[in-house]
């Protein structure tokens, strides 16, 4: 048994007096499958080959997980695909390939009925690492809620219900944020939910206007691309949207996040002598204002 | 004492009706439809101590609580699957059933208490 599992054992039985191991079991099961279903925290990327004239694909899988939601699929390019997992294992894709090759769907699974040789429910051992608090919550309020045990207690199942419920908001919010802090604010629109994991697929490269097709851009090149775009004048702006929407989108997806950080930087390469290296707008400071709040602002309109 | 096989289980019992010297007013027959009957009740009351498939006379591939009860048909070093946390009640149980069997003094007030320890064990703190 997993050191953690132990421990999990060890407090469930010094805060529920009479209760057995055995007793445990079937509800930390049920438990974990709720969690896993609630979270998305189990995710898997299965790969598989496609074949010619065919949609639907039946993934085969060894570890002991069930599958709940299909995230992703991914061609051999990257390109997101816009498939579907009607039921178990399989992946229906909008359209047969063309060719043999090796796609990749990511999953989020959760336990099936598999036990390791204790009969406790197979799992990764990295969750109770990391949301420990949350599980022991969960089973606690289980086993007070049972009928007729020694540890039978609803007003305490009440309690740590509360808590396990506001665990496991606080675990999927930290899976959705793929376990980061202060990570990237900005997320991508409704529309490209369920479907496609980003507007560009991962690995594209900076285009010739400057913009940037991988969405997973630093600073700098935003700054960049901010730059030639501000290069071209201010009010050619819807003009390059309309030239390259794709590249326009994503930097303003990403300016309007980063605007405040971007502002001085802006607001002084909009006063910079035309002159200068690189070449600045020259404006003065009340016109450079007054078109960042117009920059601002189509960006901003854009990105919503 | 260790209460770990059929033959703890009895010599317990005896020990707390004063029936420890042979001939026993209690046979290990009765003895053995106590234990048997008790994990019988055991079983309806608590299912979660009859989880453990290895306790249990079938293979672990299908569901503990869908097999059969162990049972003992003699006193001997054949080990009890009990939790240690509710040994004791079996024993008081073995107590007010093997009370019960006898007719030769009616204690059956003195068995009713045995049996109701027993139920108040296994489903609450109280010992």
């Amino acid at each position: 048994m997993d050191t953690k599992l132990a421990h999990l054992v060890d407090d469930l039985q010094l805060n529920l007096p009479g209760v057995v191991p055995t007793g445990i079991q079937p509800v930390l099961r049920n438990v974990l499958r709720e969690f896993f279903i609630e979270t998305n925290g189990w995710q898997q990327t299965i790969s598989f080959n496609t074949s010619p004239n065919v949609i639907g694909y039946t993934l085969t899988f060894t570890t002991s997980a069930d599958p709940v939601r299909l995230l992703s699929v991914a061609d051999a390019n990257s390109r997101p695909i816009n498939a579907t997992m009607p039921e178990g294992w399989l992946i229906v894709i909008p359209y047969a390939p063309a060719a043999v090759e090796t796609w990749t769907a990511t999953i989020v699974t959760t336990i099936n009925g598999d036990t390791d040789g204790d009969g406790y429910p197979i799992f990764p051992e990295w969750v109770l690492g990391r949301h420990y608090d949350v599980v022991l919550n969960g089973v606690m309020a289980r086993m007070l809620s049972q009928i007729a045990k020694p540890y039978s207690n609803v007003q305490m199942a009440g309690y740590y219900q509360k808590q396990y419920k506001a665990g496991l908001a606080g675990a999927r919010h930290a899976v959705s944020m793929q376990n980061t802090q202060g990570g990237q604010r900005w997320r991508y629109p409704y529309f490209t939910k369920n479907s496609r994991q980003g507007l560009f697929p991962q690995g594209a490269t900076q285009s010739a206007a400057g913009g940037v097709l991988n969405p997973l851009v630093t600073k700098g090149q935003v700054m960049a691309a901010v730059s030639a775009l501000l290069s071209g004048g201010i009010f050619g702006f819807e003009a390059w949207v309309s030239a390259s929407p794709d590249d326009a989108y994503n930097i303003a997806l990403r300016y309007a996040e980063d605007a405040v950080a971007l502002q001085p930087a802006l607001l002084a390469y909009m006063q910079a002598s035309a002159t200068a290296t690189p070449p600045g707008l020259g404006l003065s400071a009340s016109a450079a204002s007054l078109q960042w709040s117009t920059l601002l602002a189509a960006a901003q309109g854009y990105a919503r | 004492m260790a209460l770990d096989t059929v033959q703890d289980y009895t010599k317990e019992v005896r020990r707390i009706l004063q029936d420890t010297v042979a001939p026993y007013r209690y046979t290990d027959d009765n003895m053995l439809s106590a234990i048997n009957l008790g994990l019988l009740e055991a079983r309806r009351l608590r299912p979660d101590l009859f989880m453990n498939a290895t306790y249990m006379q079938t293979n672990a591939s299908s569901s503990p609580l869908r097999s059969s009860v162990p049972s003992f048909n003699a006193v001997g070093t054949t080990a009890v699957p009990m939790d240690p946390q509710y040994r004791v009640a079996l024993v008081y149980y073995m107590c007010g059933q093997v009370q019960i069997m006898d007719e030769e003094t009616t204690q059956d007030a003195r068995a009713t208490v045995f049996l109701n320890k027993f139920v108040a064990q296994m489903l609450s703190l109280q010992s």
